[in-house]
């Protein structure tokens, strides 16, 4: 087990021997589970915090470039993102190339490369797809446009599977997408690759998330027990390792006294809809560690305790 | 003026949703479907569909509104020219997100006519029909597939717009910017757009935007009006940005998605090559266009940001195949990130499947050709002025086995050979040359005076070309650039062109020979041997700057000079060197046998040797032609290697026995490689080194020399028998 992971890590130095990590990963997860919200405020990365690991995100294509756009034009207006259009072919789905510079850390597995390295380059490439795709397309077995969403899925060394965090009467409907994801994903990988899952629960500036949100194995657990299970024994099976992350587009007003910041639009079984309540102090949190660990395999404290 | 009446069908499609009824008889989406609806047609003609992906139709995210925008253009295909107009208006989901919904119009006329006017004129006559409404996307307003709407028109459409305004409106560049408050009607803003579109004669097809808020590609319209006040300054700041209307010379997308396609994944698609390589053949196409191309990318930010994820390899190498004048700062960016990682390899792998790909596109394959030897045309030249990229990295790229500039160095080092072959004709004025660049034509000039001057000095920065074409086994070039960088040529390489002599004619010009310390201190020898006078001068001199390095050790000149050198230690008659010379300081490698500079190299495969000679012997055991006794065979090799090895005379020696991987002892080795050159010597064989490999192939013939030596003598001694 450990002897893929280390063997997947696709860690390399740079000219300004930057430690570089490399990703290409699939976003995933039912409609409004904030996928292309996650994706906006990771590229806006608004209000750094000087204190936190990450250094920068830097779009690197102009797509990447596109999602800053509109984190200003939309979120920072509070208004909603457009739900992003389920394209016929997979090959037109934006692609956001993003690049994202850490402050160094030591790393026990890594003493040589992290002893001397200022700092850590996360170099992703990611694509969110629709979320008709979870909710319609994975049910149409043998249906082409699913044939190639799969295919196109088949790049990807980690998968982002997001999920609203206050969706948990969803949980069996999730599970069973999920299922039928990671079968139809399996069936059409002939080479057999294992991939990297991370479960992210969004929208975690709700109180009943964010008090749990250093406990994100047990959140998932204790919510989405179906999805869970599906994800152990898929893990179990070799199919490759899941870890847990709890993350907040918008994040919180306040540290003593903290409430999110975002006004709710609608919240039901479906989920809740937000628009960002005040865009001068819009700080997310958690956006960067699922990326982490899916470039590298390793958790990143500093970026837990975010 | 009148027009006749004929009747034209408008087909229409809608963006395709899952709609559902809200209690207050409207409706929202529950998710797209990823395919039309309400189509009268299927599917789409293909030129529209290109046009919609090419985002010719759309607005930009949140800039729809519940008032419809309305964009109208031509698209052009090979045979007819649709005439298309969007209704785009907002629509919501049932989380309340709005989303920009499209409801198309379109009809088909032949090239270089606008029905647009028609299609206006049937949504005037629907707004009449329908209390002033427009034709918004309704997912319920249900149309049946090959039931078109039909119009019929004989009027012509009326405008509002005097001269004059229409005049001053359209000496502004395109896109001309409308305010939102000016009363212009669809037919105004047509009217318009199709005049600046005849005036502008840059092939752009006509375009207009009526009451938008923004667009995607505001750069490919005539004429915008803004919807509000607000989107007018928007649209300003946008204009002022972006650089003037240009036709849009490929399918954009298309070619964008080729890139991802090719850059994200391993395993390269046929027919994103394809792709690719078809619009390489348009020269109408700007360099600039394709850098901008590449740079939506990331190829940009690559370069600066030093990202070599190797999906930005793959980025740059396919950008140094489309823009060959990237190829020196890809190598270079290339060989700055390859300290620690492994960015040539992905390289290699994803050269080695476009060349494979190259195969299967046929003709297509030639665009991708022309640039792949542009670049290098455009790489070597650099060599010669600049440090980057450094002369291992270009090697590294015209010599990899698998890779796509390697495929056809050879056929770029034929023309360089053939254009140094017509050197001697340049001189006279002739000019039929392969290579006519300006970087080229400067290096015909700078060598030019070669092939008039008999001796002139040399140029060092072209000892990188000598390198190169060494390191490329290319041994004529690498001797006549020797000649031109060093003024003299390296021992090894002169004599694969010229196994004896001093001299040689390479492409026209005479280029000289290196001597060595070990050849000057012969030729001492040799002087001194029939010099009568002085003789112990010579001697102690020889030693004496043999000892402490200098004189004759730091002697590098010409055999003739050195021989003029040594004249004059002795002051005798001039004495010339001649090919005898050189026999007798081979000959005196001889009886040493393999010379000691290549003894490392030749211990060091001397396993390879031993396995590949006892191959031989085994192969000739089975060869039913040879009747004798598998010993026999051993010893005849032996014999045949050993005859003519003075030093050579110990019959115990096994050749079976060796054991290639635990070696024998030095003293045996040293042996077998002495008959080994001594067989190599005698049979005046190109590679003389006391060893042969598996992988050159004039070492393959010397093995199969030996091999039919060894059989021929055998088949004698049956016959004999």
């Amino acid at each position: 087990m450990l002897n893929w992971l280390t063997k997947n890590r696709t860690t390399v130095k740079g000219a300004s021997e930057a430690l570089q990590s490399n990703a290409v990963l699939r976003v995933i997860g039912d409609r409004t589970s904030g996928k292309t919200t996650y994706m906006a405020s990771l590229a806006r990365w608004p209000n750094a915090d000087p204190s936190s690991p990450v250094q920068n995100v830097t779009p690197v294509n102009e797509e990447g470039e596109e999602l800053i756009v509109n984190a200003q034009n939309i979120l920072e207006q509070g208004l909603q993102l457009e739900p992003s259009d389920l394209k016929a072919s997979a090959i037109d789905i934006k692609d956001y190339t993003l690049s994202i510079a850490l402050k160094g850390q030591f790393s026990w597995r890594n003493p040589k490369a992290s002893a001397g390295s200022g700092l850590v380059t996360l170099n992703i490439s990611c694509k969110d797809y629709a979320g008709e795709f979870f909710t319609d397309l994975l049910y149409k077995a043998g249906h082409s446009q699913l044939q190639d969403y799969l295919e196109d899925c088949l790049q990807a060394t980690g998968i982002m599977y997001l999920i609203d965090g206050t969706t948990h009467r969803k949980d069996s409907e999730y599970a069973n997408g999920l299922d039928k994801f990671l079968i139809a994903l399996d069936r059409t990988d002939i080479s057999a690759e294992k991939r990297r899952v991370a479960l992210v629960m969004t929208k975690c500036e709700q109180p009943e998330l964010w008090i749990k949100r250093h406990e994100a194995r047990e959140l998932a657990t204790a919510r989405f027990p179906q999805v869970n299970r599906k994800l152990q024994s898929w893990q179990q099976m070799g199919g490759g390792s899941v870890d847990y992350f709890t993350t907040s587009a918008f994040g919180m007003l306040g540290s003593r006294y903290p409430e999110p910041n975002s006004k709710r639009i609608n919240r039901d079984r479906n989920g809740t809809t937000s628009v960002l309540k005040d865009p001068k102090r819009w700080r997310p949190f958690g956006l960067v560690a699922p990326i982490y660990w899916l470039c590298t395999g390793d958790r990143h404290k500093e970026l837990d305790k975010d | 003026m009148t027009i006749a009446q004929t009747e034209i069908e408008i087909h229409e499609f809608s963006t395709g949703i899952r709609p559902e009824r809200t209690a207050d008889g409207g409706w929202v989406s529950l998710g797209f479907t990823g395919q039309y609806m309400n189509a009268t047609i299927n599917p789409v003609p293909h030129a529209i569909q290109r046009s919609i992906a090419n985002k010719e139709f759309a607005v930009a995210e949140g800039a729809s509104s519940d008032e419809p925008a309305i964009i109208g253009r031509i698209v052009s295909s090979e045979d007819s020219d649709w005439s298309v107009v969007a209704v785009v208006t907002k629509g919501r989901d049932e989380k309340g997100r709005s989303a920009s919904l499209y409801r198309y119009f379109f009809c088909e006329g032949d090239k270089g006519v606008s029905n647009l006017w028609r299609i206006i004129g049937w949504i005037e006559d629907y707004q009449r029909s329908h209390n002033g409404e427009m034709p918004v996307f309704n997912p319920f307003d249900t149309r049946e597939l090959e039931q078109p709407n039909l119009y019929t028109t004989s009027t012509p459409p009326q405008f509002n717009l005097l001269p004059e305004t229409e005049a001053s409106l359209l000496s502004d560049s395109a896109p001309i910017l409308i305010p939102a408050e000016a009363q212009y009607t669809l037919q105004d803003i047509n009217r318009l757009a199709n005049k600046k579109a005849i005036a502008d004669e840059n092939h752009q097809p006509i375009a207009w935007a009526y009451k938008v808020k923004a667009l995607e590609q505001p750069g490919r319209f005539q004429i915008i009006q803004a919807a509000s006040d607000k989107a007018y300054e928007l649209l300003q700041k946008v204009k002022a940005t972006t650089p003037q209307v240009v036709a849009p010379l490929i399918d954009e997308q298309a070619f964008k998605a080729a890139i991802k396609g090719l850059i994200n994944s391993s395993r390269v698609k046929l027919e994103y090559v394809q792709a690719i390589a078809e619009p390489l053949g348009n020269d109408r196409i700007p360099e600039s266009y394709w850098k901008e191309i590449f740079d939506s990318q990331g190829a940009n930010n690559a370069l600066k940001q030093a990202i070599y994820s190797p999906q930005m390899v793959r980025l740059l190498t396919l950008r140094a195949i489309v823009i060959p004048q990237t190829l020196p700062e890809y190598l270079a960016w290339l060989e700055k990130g390859n300290k620690q990682n492994d960015s040539d390899k992905v390289s290699d792998e994803f050269q080695a499947q476009i060349r494979i790909s190259l195969n299967q596109i046929s003709h297509l394959s030639k665009n991708i050709e022309f640039n792949i030897t542009d670049g290098i045309k455009i790489l070597l030249p650099k060599l010669l002025n600049e440090q980057k990229p450094t002369l291992e990295t270009v090697s590294w790229l015209l010599a990899s086995p698998n890779g796509l500039w390697a495929r056809f160095t050879r056929q770029f080092l034929q023309n360089i050979e053939l254009d140094l072959q017509s050197m001697s004709q340049f001189a006279k004025g002739s000019e039929d040359f392969k290579l006519t660049d300006k970087a080229w034509q400067k290096i015909r000039g700078e060598l030019e005076k070669y092939w008039q001057i008999r001796s002139c000095a040399p140029q060092e920065k072209y000892q990188s070309f000598s390198k190169l074409f060494e390191q490329l086994h290319q041994y004529k070039l690498a001797a006549f650039f020797y000649h031109i960088g060093l003024g003299i040529v390296p021992r090894e390489i002169f004599l694969k062109l010229c196994p004896n002599g001093w001299h040689c004619l390479v492409y026209g010009v005479s280029v000289e020979r290196e001597v060595t310390i070990l050849e000057k201190l012969q030729f001492i020898i040799e002087e001194v041997r029939s010099t009568e006078v002085r003789v112990p001068f010579v001697i102690i001199f020889a030693l004496i700057s043999l000892s402490i390095g200098v004189g004759v050790g730091s002697y590098t000149g010409s055999p003739k000079s050195l021989i003029s050198w040594v004249q004059a230690q002795v002051n005798r008659p001039k004495v010339d060197t001649n090919d005898s010379s050189i026999q007798s300081s081979e000959q005196a490698d001889n009886q040493n046998c393999l010379p000691q500079s290549l003894k490392n190299e030749a211990v060091k495969n001397f396993p390879t040797t031993i396995t590949l000679l006892q191959e031989a012997v085994k192969q000739l055991e089975k060869d039913p032609e040879i009747k004798m006794q598998p010993g026999n065979i051993k010893s005849e090799i032996k014999k045949i290697l050993i005859s003519k090895c003075p030093n050579f005379s110990d019959n115990n020696l096994d050749l079976m026995s060796i054991k290639a991987q635990k070696l024998a002892d030095e003293q045996t080795k040293i042996k077998w490689i002495n008959a080994i050159y001594f067989y190599q010597f005698n049979n005046n064989l190109k590679d003389k080194k006391g060893y042969i490999t598996e992988t050159n192939n004039n070492n393959f013939n010397q093995l199969d020399l030996l091999k039919s030596e060894i059989k021929t003598k055998l088949i004698k001694q049956e016959i004999t028998k």
